[in-house]
Order: C-alpha cells, then sequence, then structure tokens
C-alpha cells in the first residue's frame, strides 16, 4: 500500500443552495465522510479546507460545528484548485508525520454571483476575457492546429450530460442533444451556454490517513499512488511552453505511480468548458495530443468504451463546478467508482483511476494551478 | 512604452458579447491578449498590427 489512503468521502449534491450556508454545506459532505471512513471527528487530527472565493478562515468557521475545532484546520486557495490542494497538504502532513488521520475539504458558494466569475486582472476581464473567454481561445487554437470540430466540442457535453442523469448530487439531471448544445446561446465563441458548467453551491470531503493507520483499522481504504502539483508558466514572456502545467503535473504523478494512461480505468478531469475535457484527456495520455476530439467522438471515453471512462460524475460541465470543492469531489467519484459503489454509473472492476483538476484565472500563466492523483484499490493481501 | 509599430499573427481569438479577443503572436515573439478591431473577418493566423483607430490604441488587420 502507498503511503497515504483515502478511508472515506463525501460531498452534497451540487446544486443552488446558497441559503444554506457554507457551514451547513461542509457539514453535510464532512459527517457523510467520517460515516464512509466508519471513524468520528474525535479522531481527525488536522483539516485542510479549500475555497477559492471564501473570505479569511473558512476553514475555522466551517468547521467549528462539526467537532473540529481545537484541532490545527489550514485554509487552502489555489483557484478550482484549491480543494485538491488541500488534500495534498494533507498528504504532505501525514507523510511528514505531523498526523495520523487528516481531514480535507471543499466549499464554495457561486450561485449568489451575478454574471461572470472575478478574475485575477481587472484589465483582462474589461477586455472580455473572462474565464469562458480564456477556454475559447483555447478552443479556437485546437480547432485551427488539430481540426477540433464544433460538434465534437458539444459532444462533451451530450456525453457527460447523459452520465450525470445516473447521479443525483449532479447539478444537471437531464440528457441533452448535440443540437440543443450547439443551438444554446453562445457565450465565447465556439463556447455555446450548454458548454460551460454551472455556478453550483457545495461541498465535498475525504478522510486521509497514512498507510500504517490504514492497515490498523481495516476496512476499504484507497491508496493514493501518485500526486502532484504544478503552477503554469508565464506563456506571453516565454511563449508556449513545451510542456503545460496538466502535463507536467501528469507526468510526475504517473512517475510516482509507475502507472501509464492505458492502465487507467476511469478518469475525472476538468471540463469547466467543454474544450477541457479535450485538452485534458491529451494531457493525460488518453490519446496522442491533438486527438482529443476524436478520441470522444469514438466513444472511446464512454461507458463500455476502449479506454478510461472520463467523467462518470458528469463532470464540471453536468455536476456543477463550485471551485474549492471541485478537486474534492472528482477524487470521491473516483473512490466510489473503486470501491465499486458507483451503482449506475459504475466502470466494472475500476482498479486504478486519476483525476486531474486545474485552476484557471490568471491570464499570463498557461494555468494557475494543475493537480493530478493516481488512486488505486489495493489488491486483496 | 507603446511600441505603435509592432505587428503579429493571431494565435487563438474569442468573441466575448461584442468585443473581438485575440491571442497575438507578435513578430518577435512575446505572446499577449488584446482587444481588435474586426471591420473585416478575422481568423487564426492573421496578420495583424498596433495602431490608432479613433482614441483607441488597437490591433486591426495588417492588410
Amino acid at each position: 500500500m502507498s503511503e497515504v489512503a483515502i478511508l472515506g468521502v463525501g460531498m452534497t449534491r451540487f446544486t443552488r443552495q446558497a441559503a444554506r450556508g457554507a457551514a451547513a454545506l461542509v457539514g453535510e459532505a464532512v459527517r457523510e465522510a467520517l460515516d464512509h471512513a466508519g471513524l468520528r471527528a474525535a479522531d481527525i487530527q488536522a483539516s485542510f479546507c479549500g475555497s477559492a472565493l471564501a473570505t479569511a478562515g473558512a476553514g475555522q468557521q466551517t468547521l467549528k460545528n462539526v467537532g473540529l475545532a481545537g484541532r490545527p484546520i489550514i485554509n487552502v486557495e489555489n483557484a478550482c484548485a484549491s480543494g485538491s490542494t488541500a488534500v495534498l497538504e494533507a498528504c504532505a502532513w501525514l507523510r511528514a508525520g505531523l498526523c495520523e488521520v487528516a481531514l480535507a475539504v471543499g466549499v464554495e458558494i457561486l450561485s449568489d454571483i451575478r454574471g461572470p466569475l472575478p478574475t485575477t486582472d481587472d484589465w483582462y476581464f474589461q477586455t472580455g476575457l473572462n474565464l469562458p473567454g480564456w477556454y475559447a481561445l483555447k478552443a479556437s487554437r485546437h480547432m485551427h492546429e488539430y481540426g477540433v470540430t464544433r460538434a465534437q466540442l458539444a459532444a462533451v457535453a451530450v456525453k457527460n450530460r447523459r452520465l450525470a442523469a445516473e447521479n443525483s448530487r449532479a447539478y444537471f439531471q437531464a440528457p441533452v442533444t448535440l443540437d440543443e448544445v450547439l443551438q444554446s446561446r453562445m457565450i465565447a465563441d465556439p463556447l455555446t451556454l450548454l458548454q460551460c458548467c454551472p455556478k453550483a453551491d457545495g461541498a465535498a470531503a475525504a478522510v486521509l490517513a497514512t498507510a500504517a493507520f490504514a492497515r490498523r483499522r481495516g476496512g476499504r481504504p484507497i491508496a493514493i499512488r501518485g500526486m502532484a502539483l504544478t503552477s503554469g508558466t508565464a506563456v506571453f514572456v516565454a511563449g508556449q511552453p513545451s510542456e503545460s502545467a496538466g502535463q507536467r503535473a501528469v507526468l510526475a504523478a504517473y512517475g510516482q505511480a509507475d502507472v501509464e494512461p492505458q492502465d487507467l480505468d476511469v478518469v475525472e478531469c476538468h471540463d469547466a468548458f467543454s474544450i477541457g475535457e479535450i485538452l485534458y484527456t491529451e494531457a493525460l495520455g488518453l490519446c496522442a495530443p491533438g486527438r482529443g476530439g476524436e478520441l470522444l467522438a469514438s466513444g472511446a471515453t464512454s461507458p463500455g468504451g476502449r479506454a478510461a471512462l472520463v467523467n462518470p460524475s458528469g463532470g464540471l460541465l453536468a455536476k456543477g463546478h463550485p471551485l474549492g470543492a471541485t478537486g474534492i469531489a472528482q477524487l470521491a467519484e473516483l473512490v466510489w467508482q473503486l470501491r465499486g459503489e458507483s451503482a449506475a454509473r459504475q466502470r466494472p472492476q475500476a482498479r486504478l483511476a486519476a483525476a486531474l483538476t486545474m485552476g484557471a484565472g490568471e491570464f499570463e500563466l498557461d494555468a494557475n494551478a494543475c493537480t493530478v492523483f493516481v488512486l488505486e484499490q489495493p489488491h486483496p493481501t | 512604452m507603446v511600441d505603435l509599430g509592432c505587428r503579429g499573427l493571431i494565435e487563438s481569438r474569442t468573441r466575448v458579447g461584442e468585443q473581438l479577443v485575440c491571442e497575438i503572436r507578435l513578430i518577435d515573439g512575446p505572446l499577449l491578449v488584446a482587444a481588435v478591431e474586426d471591420s473585416k473577418p478575422l481568423t487564426v493566423g492573421t496578420a495583424v498590427r498596433f495602431e490608432p483607430l479613433d482614441d483607441e490604441l488597437r490591433f486591426c488587420a495588417d492588410v
């Protein structure tokens, strides 16, 4: 078994629920994760709270009423990768011997923000470069360079809406057709409304422990075989890097895990906008660079396909994207898949899985941050 | 300082509302993001140049 394992996960539904408040959402996710792990709040020795937009002390505010006050609480902000970075920080504490059991939680309330989400640089925002615009630029370049089509972009939303129809925690639970996606309102050419993730409210949590603790406890721990965090490079000055932030994170995580992309059974990747799934399945090595559109269109990443099942949860496009909660929700889906608990969206005999979470918003970098995790269901001993 | 003579190629483009926004690769290497005057169709690969336009400085087609 690896040095660190995930013992249990939990999450709220991702939907419009701002009136519940962040503390209630966190409480629901944490209680489910503790139940899933077979532990109590008293067993948690340190907590890490990821949120991109919350005020200072979000962890203390949201965890004090679930029995976690008085022990270390660390707040983590890393754009859309805040939650997954919180997991990474928890693992660092576990590996360093600072604790044996840790909690990572992510939360965000977005539905009460009118209009596009704020970005880090007002000049770009005023120019029209909000987050859909940032991804739209990537989409137009990919279309020009590799021939990705508008239909292939739209097909990402069709696939993920169909998968989300089997996920009671997803924001959207009704399938859509290719025509509906293509004919929906244009947001940032070529991305239409149904190719953009909804601004959802929600929380997700994971209970993590050292391998030694996991062995003592028994149960069904999921091993973290590899994990990596990268930040983007300054593309405006240095030009496009030979390897993107995503590719560098993937290489590092795969190297630690000693796995190849074709070994993966399930993947959750950052489809905040439809082009995201195409770009990041390429970064994950599920196909050659530029072939992500064809991979999707072939059905290889759909249920029953020849490659890893991609975004069985419905992805960010259909499940929703409450920034700080997203990375942990992706890991939660993978843990359920590896434990055979994903019901109708289960990938049969899933053993190895990966999650890629991207943080964006700083326009002069190729990304703010990227985390990649490789998880494995340990072989029976 | 603004170099009014700089030129480049559109590397990517999107329209957000009425605004055409592009990544432009300048001929001496750097990449920048700018609003672009689009009185004529501009696609990825189109040459553009920076010049005064009305009361603003903008990139426009380098014809």
